[in-house]
């Protein structure tokens, strides 16, 4: 065990929150916003592979000896704004649903069958 | 010099460009957006062939890997290159006598960076430069998708979008994993590292590789997007996400399988997963009634198939599938074309409306049984000797439950499809003519003589062929290319 | 039914994930190679003193082109997704007095501190990206507290195109003068001077206006009641 289980443990379950949220909700904004709260566990996960103990911001204007690592940080501002794209592209065709169906439940727009 | 990033760089040159003068010139996408992908397979061409000889590799940021992301194009990824960037090319050509979707600049400017998204897929050598390019792809595909605005293709767009996220963000963590136990992100890095990876989070990270780019190949059990995606999407669509997306996800599929993390395991579950792909999906195409989305289910199958065979992980086997790959796509992107200027004359969908419009238009006809025919896997045709490679690849190794497997969904294939030509000469007095643009024309009479060259002479493009498979399958000879000794 | 048995064997991964990142996975270990490099060199070989940023401008680079695009992506493919939207529009009421007189003065300010954050992305932390969508949450606030405002579809595409060109252009000038895309041709100047770390700046300035343009063209589509 390792003192980073309290910080990988929460963004595991917020990623299995997120999903199970996703998949089980029937409102489409929550579906939403259930993918965004696993994108959100997703990014602890990669920030927290980064840490180095005792270390802080990879910003050399003083003279630290311990910085952590920038390269999960470069990832996830990354990771950060892709997820804000998809955020925004879902949210623009759940308005066109909402136009169509005048509803957000996901299945009312089941419409394509065998 | 001929530079991979130029395909990159230039493409999103040309899409930022349309976003430039749209507000002052309209219309100008279709144009600029045909202009770009044509100069993206000019050099993706030059690129390829030069890769067969010496592979080239393009730095970023004047540092060398792994402390900068690297592009590579080595004989499969080059192989992939050219399949990805001619089918762009044809579908363009197809849209220059074809209405985009509206509003049309940005749906141009959206074709463009899906098939950047594509590219630089297939060109990277990092890890997450992977993902990126990744996004790029399927953020546009969902735009593209749902561009029409009809309840089918937001609901295709938005189950596609659901699904694909939660596929990506498994990928993420298989970075976060992987990352976490080697320091690097280089693909060829991590590659020659594997023997110090811990072997749980090797196995782990494997696994959810898979299921994200399993996702994108459509495979079952995480298929469920694609019958409603291709069925609502414009079918030039339907034909990028058959010929250029789902061959994109299916290159990372591979690179990654066999590259990255090359676990034993992996045999095994290409193959149950395609083959049950496969079958399942050619299966429901029987049952089909509308055109759109039987060929859907088909082009699922197919990738199931393909799927299957690189599992086998032979040379021969890594030759047959990446050769059938080429024949799905000039098919399946010729038969969405084509089913394209049916619906835009006629506005039919059903099956049973085609009833004789092969024998009132005969070019229709005969380009509609080519690609049928070739698909199938007819003497005098490409696919013959694609699927012909297929079962000797799989006897040879006495894999003779897969055989009866593959054999078992080819017949059901024939069936629906030649049930499909049946209609199509049906007598019928009151088939419709149809008025057909040369330019729609070209792309399609172009995949067909693709089909007959290849059909009477395979041996122009097997060798091709013959280097990817062995590129593919030496994994140290990627390693030592791009990180030296 | 084949959904929950597929979510069922998602849970069962990332259970595996959690437990073998932390068994094997060593939380505040050392750094290793990659990481080394960036952290011990990194202000030589580029410039710049925030080291996050010389990751995500330089040496990888061409990751935040891409990411340049994605966001370039949302952005258009929100616009034409709700291209002709109607909407069945409920009269808004203005609002009150405090928030209109106060959005007025503190809109500057607000544009002000995203340029701050973005010019100074190689000294500070934050960047072109951050300091972009301060200065969209500028405009946020003036859409809230004048719900008449325009702003001009023509500006908001011409800023993203001609940022996003010139972009490329810097990276094709890296790749012509040093045979390297999205190289540092500039002088790398004294690390800790705001005119310092080569192409840097430069980037992050024109990220600056881009991801600015783009989310407030994102927020625009978004609240456009009738087109």
């Amino acid at each position: 065990m390792n003192g980073g289980a309290m910080f990988y443990g929460a963004a595991i379950a917020l990623i299995i929150g997120g999903i199970m949220i996703a998949a089980t909700k029937r409102n489409l904004i929550k579906i939403i916003i259930g993918l965004n709260i696993m994108e959100t566990g997703v990014n602890l996960l990669l920030i927290t592979t980064g840490y180095i103990s005792g270390g802080t911001a990879p910003i050399m204007n003083k003279t630290w000896t311990k910085v952590v690592d920038p390269i999960p940080q470069a990832l996830v501002l990354t990771a950060i704004v892709i997820g804000i794209a998809v955020t925004a592209m879902a949210l623009s065709i759940v308005v066109r649903i909402y136009e169509k169906n005048n509803s957000l439940d996901i299945r009312k727009i089941k419409e394509m069958r065998w | 010099m001929v530079n991979p990033i130029l395909i990159i760089a230039i493409s999103l040159f040309g899409a930022f460009f349309i976003a430039l003068i749209s507000p002052f010139v309209k219309r100008t996408g279709k144009i600029i957006a045909f202009l770009t992908i044509g100069f993206d397979l000019y050099i993706g061409a030059t690129l390829a062939l030069k890769s067969l000889r010496t592979p080239v590799i393009a730095y970023t940021a004047g540092f060398k890997p792994p402390f900068s992301i690297n592009l590579v194009v080595e004989p499969f990824s080059a192989v992939f290159l050219l399949i990805v960037l001619t089918i762009s090319f044809l579908i363009s050509l197809y849209y220059l006598a074809h209405p985009g979707e509206e509003p049309e600049d940005k749906f141009f400017t959206l074709l463009i960076l899906n098939i950047t998204g594509a590219s630089g897929i297939i060109m990277t050598g990092d890890l997450f430069n992977l993902f990126v390019f990744f996004e790029i792809t399927a953020i546009s595909s969902y735009a593209l998708v749902s561009i029409r605005k009809q309840k089918a293709s937001l609901e295709g767009g938005i189950k596609y979008l659901i699904i694909s996220s939660i596929g990506s963000s498994l990928f993420l963590v298989a970075i976060a994993l992987l990352y976490g136990q080697t320091g690097t992100l280089n693909i060829a890095d991590i590659a020659a590292k594997l023997p110090f990876i811990n072997k749980s989070v090797a196995l782990v990270a494997f696994l959810l590789i898979l299921v994200a780019f399993f996702v994108e190949s459509e495979i079952f059990p995480f298929n469920g997007w694609a019958p409603d995606a291709y069925q609502g999407a414009g079918e030039g669509i339907s034909a990028l996400l058959a010929g250029v997306i789902s061959k994109a996800g299916l290159y990372a599929l591979i690179r990654l399988t066999f590259t990255l993390l090359d676990l034993p395991l992996r045999s095994k579950l290409l193959i149950v997963f395609g083959i049950m792909t496969f079958l399942i999906a050619e299966l429901s195409a029987l049952k089909q009634k509308r055109v759109k989305r039987m060929l859907a289910y088909s082009s699922i199958g197919q990738m199931g198939l393909v799927v299957a065979i690189f599992g086998i992980g032979t040379i021969p086997a890594l030759k047959a599938a990446i050769f059938q790959g080429v024949n799905h796509a000039v098919s399946k992107v010729a038969l969405f074309l084509l089913v394209g200027m049916v619906i835009k004359n006629l506005g039919i969908y059903e099956l049973d409306d085609y009833k004789g419009l092969g024998r009132e238009n005969p070019l229709l006809g005969l380009l509609f049984s080519l690609a049928i025919l070739n698909l199938l896997g007819f003497p005098l045709f490409a696919g013959f000797w694609s699927k012909l490679s297929i079962l000797l690849s799989t006897g040879k190794q006495g894999l003779y439950l897969l055989l009866s497997l593959i054999l078992t969904g080819a017949i059901v294939e024939v069936y629906y499809y030649v049930r499909f030509m049946k209609i199509l000469y049906e007598r019928n007095e009151e088939a419709s003519h149809l008025e057909i643009h040369l330019l729609e024309a070209i792309p399609i009479i172009a995949m067909a003589a693709f089909i007959i060259i290849i059909g009477v002479n395979p041996g122009l493009i097997t060798p091709l062929f013959e280097k990817a498979s062995e590129a593919i399958f030496m994994k140290f000879s990627y390693i030592n290319l791009v990180i030296g000794g | 039914m084949i959904k929950k048995v597929l979510i069922i064997l998602l849970f069962v991964l990332l259970g595996l994930s959690l437990y073998s990142v932390v068994k094997y996975n060593t939380f505040g270990k050392d750094k290793t190679v990659v990481a080394r490099h960036y952290i011990d060199y990194g202000m030589k070989e580029t410039g710049s003193q925030n080291i996050v940023t010389a990751v995500v401008v330089l040496y990888r680079g061409f990751d935040t082109l891409g990411e340049v695009t994605v966001l370039f992506l949302a952005a258009t493919a929100l616009g034409a997704l709700l291209h002709g939207l109607r909407f069945k529009s409920k009269e808004k009421e203005p609002s009150s007095l405090i928030v209109s007189t106060a959005a007025r003065y503190i809109f500057p300010l607000i544009i002000l501190f995203g340029t701050y954050v973005f010019v100074h992305g190689h000294l500070t932390p934050g960047g072109g990206f951050p300091g972009g969508v301060i200065i969209a949450s500028a405009f946020l606030l003036l859409f809230l507290a004048y719900t008449q405002k325009e702003v001009s579809e023509k500006t908001l595409s011409l800023t993203e195109g001609t940022a996003g060109i010139l972009y490329v252009i810097t990276g094709l000038l890296g790749l012509v003068m040093l045979n390297s895309f999205l190289a540092n041709f500039l002088p790398k100047g004294i690390p800790g001077k705001l005119l310092s770390a080569g192409i840097i700046p430069l980037i992050y300035i024109l990220i600056g206006f881009k991801v600015g343009a783009e989310m407030t063209g994102v927020l625009r589509n978004l609240k456009e009641e009738e087109k």
